[in-house]
This record gives C-alpha cells, sequence and structure tokens, in this order.
C-alpha cells in the first residue's frame, strides 16, 4: 500500500503545481510529475497486489512502457506548442494569456 | 493473435484512411499540397464507404480480440471518415493554400483514424493511446491558423488535455493494478463484478472525469469555444464532431457495455449531474455569444449533455443506439455549420466571425444558406432531421425511466432544445432577414490599426488562403444532404432501421 500513497503525493503535488504555478515551463513540468505518480501507481500496485490470476510476463512491463512513451509524447507536443506561444507573444506567463475569452 | 483472411476486410477502412495519411505526407514531401490533399480525401471516402458497407453487411465480431467490428461501431468508424473526407474536401482551398495546410489534412485523416480506432477498441490500454493520439492531433490542428490567438488558445487546450490524461492514466493504473493486470475492457468488467468495488469506483470516476474533458462537458469544457473560434473553421469542423464521437461511441462501450455490471448507480448520478450541468450552462452561455465559432464551441457543451442523459440512463441496446444516432447527427450537423463558416469566410474575406457578419448570405448565396440553415435544424432537432431522431430515443429512454431525477433530466433536456432556438434560430435570422453587414461589424482595414489587433482578428487567419468559396460550398450541400437523408431515412424505412445500423456490439 505503501506505494500506492507515493504515487498519490506523487500526482497531488504535480496537481497543485499545474494549478498554482504561473509560468507555461513550470506548468508542464508539474504536468509530467503527475504522469509520473500515474505510472508509478500503475507499476507500484500490479506488481504489489496478490491477485487471483498471475499476469503474463513482460505485460506489467510493457504497460508501463506504453504510459512513459504517451508522457514523452505529450511533452514533444505540448514544448512545441509553448514555443510557438512564446515566439508570438514574447511571454510564457499563464496570466498574460487572456486574449481568447468570453 | 492472428487475423483470419476473411476478417481483413474489417480493419481495412482504417488501413485505408492510415494509408491515405502516409502517403499524402509523401506526396506532400515530393510533389505539393494538391496531390497530397487529394490523397487524403480519397482515402478517407474509400475508407468511410468501406465502414458503412462493413456496417451494413458483417455480423458484428471482434477482430484479434481487440477491435471489435460490423455493427455500430463500423457505422460510427465509416461516419466519422466520411465527416472527415468532406471537411478536408470543404477545406480544399485553405489547405492546398495554406503553407501547413497538406500537413493539417494528414492530421485530420489521423484524427479519423484513430478515432475509428477508439470507436471499435475492445481494450482499455488501447482507449488510452487513441484519446491521447486524438488529444495530440487536435493540439497541432488548434495551433496550426499560425497566430497569437490560436497559439493561446492551443496551449490552454494543451495543459487542459495534460490533467485530463494524468486523471485517466491513474484511473487505468487503479483498475490495471487491483484488478489482476488485465487491459481488455469485458475481462476488467468481469474482474470488477467479483472484487471489491471501492477501488473501482474511484477509479471510474478518475477515467469518467476524463471522458467529460474529451467530450467539453461542463465543468471540463472551457477549451471548448476557444479552439473552435481560433482554429481554420474546417478544421475546426472536423475537431468538433471526429472525436466527439468517437469519444462517445468509447464511453458507450466502457461505461454501458464492459462495466455496466455490479454496482454502479453512483456512476449514473455522476452522469446525471455532468448532463444537467452541460445543458443548463452550455445553453445559457450560447444565448449571449456574439461569435458564430463561440456559439457553435457553447451549443457543443449542451449537445454532449444531452448524450450523457443517455448513459445516465439504463443500458438498454435502444438506448446506446440512440447515443450514436444522436452524436453522429451532431458531428454532421456541427462539421456542416463549420464548412459553411469557412465558405462565408471566403466570400466575404473582411468577416470578423460574428453572426451579425453573416447577415444576407443567405439571399445572396442560395445553397449555401439552406446547407446552413438545414445543420441549424438539426442541431435544434427538428423533426425530420437527424438530430430529431438521436433526441428520441435519447430523451425517450430517460422519460420512460422510474428514476424521477432521470425523467427530470428528460424534461430538461427537451425544454432546452426549444431554447436553443434562441440561438441558433439567430444565425437563420441573420441569414435571411438581417440587412447586409454593416461597417461596425467589418474588420478595420490593416494599417488602421496596431499589428497586435489586427492579429486579434479571428478572420485574419492568412490572407494567401482567401479563394473560391465553391469547394466549402459544395462540402456544407453534401453534409446538409446527409443530414436530410438520415433524417428522412426512418420515415421510408422505420426508426429500428436507423438503430440497427448502430448497433452496439456487446
Amino acid at each position: 500500500m505503501n506505494v500506492a500513497i507515493l504515487a498519490s503525493v506523487l500526482f497531488a503535488v504535480g496537481l497543485y503545481g499545474v494549478l498554482t504555478r504561473r509560468d507555461l515551463i513550470a506548468v508542464l513540468a508539474s504536468v509530467e510529475v503527475m504522469l509520473g505518480g500515474a505510472s508509478v501507481m500503475l507499476v507500484g500496485l500490479a506488481t504489489t497486489i496478490e491477485s487471483a490470476a498471475a499476469p503474463e510476463a513482460g505485460v506489467v512491463e510493457a504497460v508501463g512502457l506504453f504510459i512513459i512513451i504517451l508522457a514523452a509524447a505529450e511533452a514533444a507536443v505540448a514544448l512545441g506548442i509553448v514555443m510557438a506561444v512564446a515566439r508570438r507573444r514574447r511571454t510564457t506567463r499563464v496570466d498574460d494569456l487572456t486574449e481568447v475569452s468570453g | 493473435m492472428s487475423i483470419p483472411r476473411e476478417d481483413i476486410v474489417l480493419i481495412l477502412p482504417i488501413a485505408l484512411a492510415l494509408a491515405g495519411a502516409v502517403l499524402g505526407l509523401i506526396a506532400d514531401a515530393f510533389h505539393g499540397r494538391r496531390l497530397a490533399v487529394s490523397i487524403v480525401i480519397l482515402g478517407l471516402a474509400a475508407g468511410g464507404a468501406l465502414g458503412i458497407w462493413v456496417a451494413v453487411n458483417e455480423d458484428p465480431r471482434s477482430v484479434a480480440d481487440i477491435l471489435a467490428a460490423g455493427g455500430g461501431t463500423s457505422a460510427v468508424g465509416g461516419a466519422v471518415m466520411l465527416i472527415g473526407a468532406v471537411a478536408v474536401f470543404g477545406g480544399w482551398t485553405w489547405f492546398t493554400r495554406s503553407s501547413m495546410g497538406a500537413g493539417a489534412a494528414v492530421l485530420i485523416s489521423i484524427v479519423c483514424a484513430t478515432s475509428a480506432t477508439l470507436a471499435a477498441s475492445l481494450d482499455l490500454l488501447l482507449v488510452i493511446i487513441c484519446l491521447e493520439a486524438l488529444a495530440l492531433s487536435g493540439y497541432a490542428l488548434t495551433a496550426q491558423a499560425r497566430n497569437g490567438r490560436s497559439a493561446e488558445a492551443s496551449v490552454k487546450y494543451v495543459i487542459q488535455g495534460s490533467v485530463a490524461t494524468g486523471l485517466l492514466v491513474l484511473g487505468f493504473a487503479i483498475l490495471f493494478g487491483v484488478y489482476g493486470s488485465k487491459t481488455d475492457l469485458l475481462e476488467i468488467g468481469i474482474a470488477i463484478g467479483s472484487g471489491p468495488v471501492e477501488p473501482a469506483l474511484a477509479a471510474m470516476g478518475l477515467i469518467v472525469s476524463a471522458f467529460a474533458y474529451k467530450l467539453g462537458a461542463f465543468p471540463f469544457h472551457s477549451w471548448a469555444p476557444d479552439v473552435f473560434e481560433t482554429a481554420p473553421p474546417p478544421s475546426a469542423g472536423a475537431m468538433a464532431s471526429i472525436p466527439k464521437i468517437a469519444a462517445v461511441s468509447a464511453a458507450v462501450f466502457v461505461f454501458g457495455v464492459a462495466f455496466g455490471v455490479g454496482d454502479t448507480g453512483s456512476l449514473s448520478t455522476l452522469w446525471l449531474v455532468l448532463a444537467a450541468g452541460s445543458i443548463l450552462f452550455g445553453n445559457l452561455v450560447a444565448l449571449k455569444q456574439t461569435s458564430y465559432g463561440r456559439m457553435l464551441g457553447y451549443s457543443g457543451i449542451a449537445q454532449v449533455g444531452y448524450v450523457l442523459v443517455g448513459l445516465a440512463a439504463p443500458q438498454a441496446t435502444w438506448t446506446m443506439s440512440a447515443m450514436l444516432v444522436l452524436v453522429v447527427a451532431y458531428g454532421m450537423a456541427v462539421a456542416c455549420a463549420f464548412l459553411g463558416a469557412e465558405a462565408v469566410r471566403q466570400i466575404r474575406p473582411e468577416w470578423d466571425g460574428s453572426i451579425d457578419g453573416m447577415a444576407g448570405i443567405g439571399r445572396s448565396q442560395p445553397v449555401l444558406g439552406v446547407g446552413i440553415a438545414i445543420a441549424m435544424f438539426s442541431l435544434t432537432g427538428m423533426p425530420l432531421t437527424a438530430g430529431f431522431w438521436g433526441k428520441f430515443g435519447v430523451f425517450g429512454a430517460a422519460l420512460v425511466d422510474e428514476w424521477q431525477w432521470l425523467v427530470a433530466i428528460g424534461v430538461l433536456g427537451i425544454l432546452a432544445s426549444v431554447v436553443s432556438f434562441g440561438y441558433y434560430g439567430r444565425v437563420l435570422r441573420a441569414l435571411y432577414f438581417d440587412a447586409e453587414a454593416e461597417a461596425s461589424t467589418v474588420r478595420e482595414e490593416p494599417g488602421s490599426e496596431s499589428s497586435a489587433e489586427a492579429e486579434a482578428n479571428p478572420s485574419l487567419f492568412d490572407a494567401s488562403t482567401d479563394g473560391s468559396s465553391v469547394p466549402a460550398q459544395a462540402a456544407t450541400a453534401i453534409a446538409a444532404l446527409a443530414i436530410m437523408a438520415l433524417g428522412l431515412a426512418p420515415v421510408f424505412w422505420g426508426l429500428e432501421w436507423l438503430y440497427e445500423l448502430f448497433y452496439v456490439f456487446g
């Protein structure tokens, strides 16, 4: 159960960062912490909880890798878009991005 | 995991769309955008037609235990690819003239293939990968207008989307870890039925939130109006319809069929709250919008609310089919509405994106006017249009239920549909009864304004992409005809025929 607590704390810290940080890069870093927490939860629970039917060899590792790749793809696209914003608006502060609203 | 030869045809529609995407990319690198966009359209049209053929002619069954095919899943897959083909065709002028146009067309093709896969998915990991691929394509398509506003909308979309992905993966992690390291949806459902229910409810709460975000349901909606307002209209039309159809289809299978076992009563309450919030919020805010794109964005929140009423109701085959009909009808109508906007943008390059700025278009462009009008009628749920048959089934299922809150929300949905004519009807009034645009709705000449303000103007996508409005008008007409065909078909062949077409594999 300890691993679930660790994962929840990681996820909560990441979510707190997303909600409170005012710089886009810091927000993205917090998102990565959230996804890291989710990956820890996945691998941790799957390898510590005893279940009736044991998983096939390699399934947990494969699924864990999928999640890591997913986080990496997300980060790559997100950073590209933050670059586009930084170039056009000369800012990476969340508070300055208020033009589109209504 | 081998696939029998006679089952290849079941996955061929998705393969055709993907082949169109890959060949389109290659053609763009060597020959130019026109060939690339044509290949994408061909791939999508062929895939879509084959998908519908499979839906009508093949029995529902699974392919390699990971994809469902035949029946409703193939019909949804075919519908999204055909909508994608029409959207790319309608945006022909934009896609062939904008410097990133062919790339955007390829992205739409990938969105369609991913959506068809998502709608057919029987595996939770595949659902997550498809949702993520849809989100990543959506971010790029939003940023594609290449101005400060679309970049801003895109980055907001990215941040909210990343949080939703985090919730989704965390929910999946709990299901995967606690219920025996399974990814197959039906096996997870059985494991939940025989195991402890609390972790499953926590996990499903997280997954429901993520789905609500992808669908743009209240209170996870705030990306939708920004994206629809700032993205180029053909891309906005594709993004408003295709991923939503796929996400509803996946939600119907995940929550209706696979996890419908065991004590999930509290999940129905969650759907009910989301539905009520979306219907009330979407309709009330849409009423005061002046921008056409934002109005469609907020009304899309309300439309998702109508679909979620179906998820709160007991999952009879009839209800599930009705939800698919409703969301496919919504997708067709909203794509038609955005393609109409693209045509208006080509006819009036100075259009600022407002509803008032469309004044008189219906009289000067009869085909375009009728096309947009049919889309608005279908979105309202007018009888004899596609939108009516979906609302009929979903609200009908809610009204005959014993649970009084569900009956109440069915009534709320019907009242809200009447209210929604307030804003859809305003578009009709602008099209046919208002005088031509006055100076206030027309963009100021560049030069008299600072460049920052010129960039702030939504109509200012890229001057080089102005051109013929014929493809956009033709695509609007095709979409409008399809809406009418789907609306009139039950009159001749009975409502069972329509719902049978969207039969959900279970």
